[in-house]
């Protein structure tokens, strides 16, 4: 592949675009910030609309999310003896505790604490978007999965922003979530993407439970899972179901100069991005592409496409609110406490299966439609 | 001498390549005292913290991978140095030339790496394991 150089000093300080770029600059605004306001709006504003939306296709999880308390804890196996419970108007309802730090473009965290939960937006995009995402990652562990915050008991959901000096990426720190603004020219800050920001919070989740290993395919499965649920918080914020969706990873991360929707398609992996300078993306759709590299912890930003294209296809098939079915069974299986740091996709998908034998019955929809995932993408459950 | 500098890792999974041939720079005393103080043999392996970029530095024969938070001291000294001379390039010499397939169901199917000996990474393993 060609390698167009990228001007040095359009590295190194945004603003300045390089001529070959300049040429290709789309007119087409895309369709990026209508989807990210949209996901936005505040919780609040949107809490009645999602209890209606959870409550309809799925009695269980209203009086379910309405029997978490002092008392049940975080168990999300209570569920079954909730159904139908009254709701107990003592109970007060859990809130996120978010922090937000601002590192004020240096490489050390956590920074400045620049807005806690409750406190008004700041006027600063990037403190108000983390905020903002972090609520609606925060809504879908808590309203549909019964999980406050990520050790699941109200830890307070910690980020940074305006990590570096233009840089180009956001991590998962072990402690908070971090995200940089962006060299300007390939990427435009972290935080725009609210299935990013889901997808930093859910490696807290990980951690805290499966644990699987950041290292070949269990760190591709780690991948995977902070993208399924980067995306399920995406759909719940807007209340899109499994064909409505655009099943894409970091939507609008990209400038408007670089030829590509997002960095990953879970669908459709291997789409995400066609450009002249970052090439093709490079995600296999199959697990017979599986790519054997050292760079990358073994290739697991490469790799999670073969998973990501299992959940997403179970997902389609069932129709629906993703976060409802395959979501659920994703959560189960990362939750139960059968899979181990070192396990493999063939693991993984076995124990999807057992989570939705164990919630849907052996014959049922949705336990076909994740074999169905599965087999085609070249997985087989062991 | 030639110094290679490879960023891999990062939410997006792009891999960047700089390199710098030191008898071209205009100072390569200043470089090659600078390769000579890096603790080449004092780089104990990281716990990987998702999404963060792992850097894999070579100046033959030294060769070390390092996470982005052990990028610290001489060691940044040497990667802002790099980053100032040479353009980065976004080659994937992993991405089709070298991948190795494993075949669901079938372990042996999974051809040999070739991978430099200074790599201790294990293949992963097959589905079945
Ligand atoms: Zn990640």
């Amino acid at each position: 592949m060609p390698q167009p150089p990228v001007p040095r000093e359009s590295r190194v300080r945004a603003g300045i675009v390089p001529p070959y770029l300049l040429l290709r600059i789309a007119a087409a605004e895309e369709h990026y910030d209508v989807a990210a306001d949209a996901a936005r709006r505040s919780l609040l504003r949107d809490e009645p609309m999602r209890e209606l939306r959870v409550e309809g296709a799925h009695p269980g999880l209203l009086p379910h999310e309405h029997t978490r308390s002092a008392t049940t804890g975080r168990d999300h196996d209570v569920e079954a003896e909730g159904e139908g419970a009254p709701v107990d108007a003592a109970v007060p309802e859990p809130a996120p505790d978010r922090r937000i730090s601002d590192a004020q473009g240096a490489e050390s965290l956590p920074g400045h604490l620049v807005r806690t939960e409750g406190q008004p937006a700041t006027g600063d995009v990037a403190v108000d978007q983390a905020y903002d995402g972090l609520g609606e990652v925060w809504a879908l562990f808590e309203r549909v999965y019964g999980r406050d915050a990520i050790d699941g008991e109200g830890a307070p959901l910690e980020a940074t922003v305006h990590f570096g000096d233009h840089y180009d990426n956001a991590f998962w720190d072990g402690e908070r979530m971090v995200f940089g603004d962006g060299d300007g020219e390939v990427f435009r800050g972290f935080t725009q993407s609210i299935s990013v920001i889901g997808h930093e919070l859910a490696h807290g989740v990980t951690e805290m439970t499966a644990r699987l290993r950041y290292r070949d395919q269990s760190g591709a499965l780690n991948e995977h899972v902070s993208d399924v649920f980067g995306a399920l918080t995406e759909q719940y914020a807007m209340g899109q179901d499994a064909e409505a969706a655009t099943w894409l990873i970091g939507e609008g991360i990209f400038t408007e100069l670089v030829q590509g929707r997002a960095l990953r398609s879970m669908l459709e992996p291997g789409t995400a991005y066609d450009d002249d300078v970052l090439g093709r993306d490079p995600q296999p759709a199959h697990f017979r592409d599986y790519i054997v590299t050292d760079a990358d912890n073994g290739g697991v930003h490469l790799n999670s496409g073969i998973p990501n294209r299992a959940f997403a296809l179970a997902a389609v098939e069932l129709g629906g609110f993703a976060w409802e079915h395959v979501g659920r069974i994703w959560y189960d299986a990362l939750t139960g406490g059968t899979l181990r740091p070192n396990d493999g996709f063939a693991v993984f998908a076995a124990a999807t299966l057992a989570a939705a034998r164990e919630r849907y019955g052996d014959v049922s929809r949705e336990v076909a439609a994740v074999a169905n995932g599965w087999r085609a993408v070249g997985v087989e459950p062991e | 001498m030639e110094v290679e500098v490879v960023r891999s890792g990062g939410l997006a999974g792009l891999r960047l390549t700089w390199t710098v041939e030191v008898e071209d720079q205009p100072d390569p005393e200043e470089w090659v005292l600078l390769v000579e103080r890096l603790p080449w043999s004092d780089t104990p392996p990281a716990p990987p913290e998702p999404d963060r970029y792992t850097y894999r530095i070579r100046c033959e024969p030294h060769v070390a991978t390092l996470a982005e938070r052990q990028v610290t001291g001489p060691w940044r000294d040497l990667v802002d140095r790099v980053r100032d001379v040479a353009e980065p390039s976004r080659r994937r010499a992993d991405v089709g030339g070298r991948a190795a397939p494993a075949q669901p169901g079938a372990p042996d199917a999974e051809g040999p790496r070739t991978t430099a000996p200074s790599d201790p990474t294990p293949a992963p393993p097959a589905p079945g394991d």
